[in-house]
């Protein structure tokens, strides 16, 4: 599914995101970076209309706003950051409300939605916990059964706010393998949210640079190597190194460089 | 125990404190005897009053805990209870100057109908939930957060309001809204039951056959929103339901507390949080104490009884800790 946002414009208190554009073909990934505050958590609200904005938003040439809540989470899906409740649900339980967008107002479980939700819960690695309660996780199991609860809905495009966020190296690993994995088998689009450059060097085709809500830059991930810009927006000087084995150079902070922090 | 073998026990125990409680009052029942002589002071004793009043306890006790649910599960709020949202303050401040307009009427004090007390409170919960409604969605367009700060607020000032009626009104009738702040079944009829259990038969179905729904909601509203819901719709749905639930009840009985605060807990940690089987359990479960209560409140001090707000506060308090205190230590 390919997802369009031109002119999109919104406001919040003082705050303006925008007008910017979006583009994210079918299958293709998109890397929102900026510094905190600079309106990526908000962009990615608007995204799925949960913020109301100005502009056009078309998904696969059909206006967002037109569609109904379960169409369009059919179409897209929202991963917030955190999350309110939720956590006296059983794993299993929780991934099977997942699948709402599915069925009718009135409907129970059918075996077909129990069978998305295992296979959800199998690809994400979660299905061993299936009858534990949600609050016994750690934060990355959580992490993963959220993202499984994402796939059972099997919404075309994710959109995932600091997916990585309170997980360890490993496990922000494993989700990332998980993400990838789904992304190449079942087509999904996906645009997240990270403070990681080399996570979007890596697993994105493209980037888009924030920042006070404008649009610093645009384009191919590797845009992020090309002059100091990134550096700038962070206020960290950034260098770009090879790795002997690596296909892409990594960005790591420039050594015996002073930080740019506004202080003398 | 598996889930379904404990709500069949819970279903079982809430239907059996019906016969229990018809037989214990200021006057013992012998329900065997009452049932073989339809024309005995026993029979009419049972059929007139005990029966009329122990079905209202039923009913009551289910609706405030399923109001209690409906509520908490829109404003992920484990503290919601009926009497958060405003609607009962209102509901009092209504039937409260109705009670203090009668001394004003003259004579008619004593024979004031219970019907226009009924009236004022039903009038005063609607002004109540259209001023939190319009309040609340003023702040916050599509959340519950917006309607639940402004039922809190007005909720205060509903309270003051009655406060300044009552130090108004005589004396007399001060007492007679103290009273009914209280909430009983004392004045329980054949008549005050249609409107409780009109009102059960509509929302109890819609709120099981909504459960996903309520589900999805108790994540938090973007999660929810993520998944499909119309959080708007609900919202709207829920508090109209909640609130005509409670009018409805509080109209007939006074406001009773601790039942929808304290019977979705013990569901919850019975059953687990979903509501499918949280809103049937939630829902026996408040039938079953209330109508425990009210005996015990017929009983403890007869012929006498006290007002059976105070013993669902009096014995839920402690065991709403005992509860809380078991489901922490599983």
């Amino acid at each position: 599914m390919e997802l369009r946002a031109t002119r999109l414009h919104c406001r919040m208190g003082t705050f303006t995101l925008g007008p910017l554009d979006v583009h994210l073909p079918t299958g293709a990934s998109l890397a929102l970076v900026g510094p905190n505050g600079s309106g990526k958590s908000t962009l990615l609200r608007a995204l799925c209309g949960l913020l109301p904005s100005q502009g056009d938003l078309w998904l696969n040439g059909q206006a967002l706003a037109r569609m109904g809540a379960r169409e369009r989470a059919r179409a897209i899906c929202l991963l917030p950051q955190q999350e309110e409740g939720g956590g006296s649900f059983t794993v299993e339980d929780y991934v099977l409300l997942g699948r709402h967008a599915h069925m009718g107002l009135l409907e129970h479980y059918s075996a077909s939605d129990r069978a998305h939700a295992t296979e959800a819960m199998e690809r994400t690695g979660c299905a061993a916990w299936r009858a534990r309660r949600l609050d016994t996780l750690s934060g990355g199991e959580r992490q993963l059964v959220r993202l499984a609860a994402a796939l059972a809905q099997e919404a075309r495009i994710l959109l995932l706010d600091e997916p990585g966020t309170f997980l360890d190296p490993g496990q922000r690993r494993r989700l990332w393998r998980r993400l990838q994995e789904a992304r190449r088998d079942k087509g999904l689009g996906l645009i997240l949210v990270t403070h990681d450059l080399n996570e979007a060097l890596e697993g994105a085709d493209t980037v888009l640079a924030l920042d006070k809500g404008q649009v610093l830059r645009q384009g191919a991930a590797s845009l992020l190597l090309e002059g100091d810009w990134a550096g700038r927006l962070f206020g960290l000087p950034l260098q770009a190194v090879t790795v002997p084995g690596r296909a892409r150079p990594y960005l790591v902070e420039a050594s015996g460089s002073p930080l740019n922090d506004g202080r003398p | 125990m598996r889930v379904a073998p404990r709500m069949w026990l819970l279903a079982l125990g809430s239907v059996a404190t019906l016969p229990l409680a018809l037989s214990v009052g200021a006057l013992e029942v012998d329900l065997w005897q009452a049932l073989r002589q339809p024309n005995s002071a026993q029979a009419m004793l049972l059929w007139e009053l005990r029966l009329p009043r122990v079905l209202l306890g039923w009913v009551a006790g289910a609706v405030l805990a399923l109001a209690g649910s409906l509520l908490q599960a829109l404003f992920r709020n484990p503290l919601a209870s009926p009497y958060t949202l405003g609607i009962s303050s209102g509901a009092a401040l209504g039937a409260g100057c109705v009670l203090a307009a009668a001394s004003s009427w003259g004579g008619a004090v004593a024979q004031l109908p219970l019907g226009g007390v009924q009236a004022g409170a039903l009038v005063g919960a609607l002004m109540a939930g259209l001023l939190v409604w319009v309040l609340g969605r003023g702040a916050d367009r599509r959340g519950g957060g917006g309607l639940l700060l402004a039922g809190v607020a007005l909720n205060f000032t509903f309270s003051s309001l009655l406060l300044l009626v009552q130090v108004l009104a005589d004396p007399s009738q001060s007492l007679r809204i103290l009273r009914w702040l209280m909430g009983g079944l004392d004045a329980a009829a054949w008549g005050s039951l249609p409107l409780p259990v009109g009102l059960l038969l509509v929302a109890a179905p819609l709120s099981w056959l909504g459960a996903r729904q309520l589900d999805l909601l108790s994540l938090g509203e973007e999660s929810a929103h993520g998944r499909g819901l119309q959080v708007g719709r609900l919202t709207w749905l829920i508090f109209w339901v909640s609130s005509a639930l409670v009018a409805g009840l509080v109209a007939v009985t006074g406001p009773i507390g601790f039942v929808g605060l304290m019977a979705p807990h013990a569901a919850r940690l019975l059953l687990g949080p979903g509501h499918r089987r949280l809103i049937p359990a939630a829902s026996l479960m408040g039938a079953g104490f209330l109508v425990l209560c009210d005996a015990l409140a017929r009983w403890i001090i007869a012929p006498a009884e006290l007002p059976v707000g105070v013993i669902t506060a009096c014995l839920g308090g402690p065991l709403f800790l005992v509860v809380l205190l078991r489901g922490r230590r599983a």
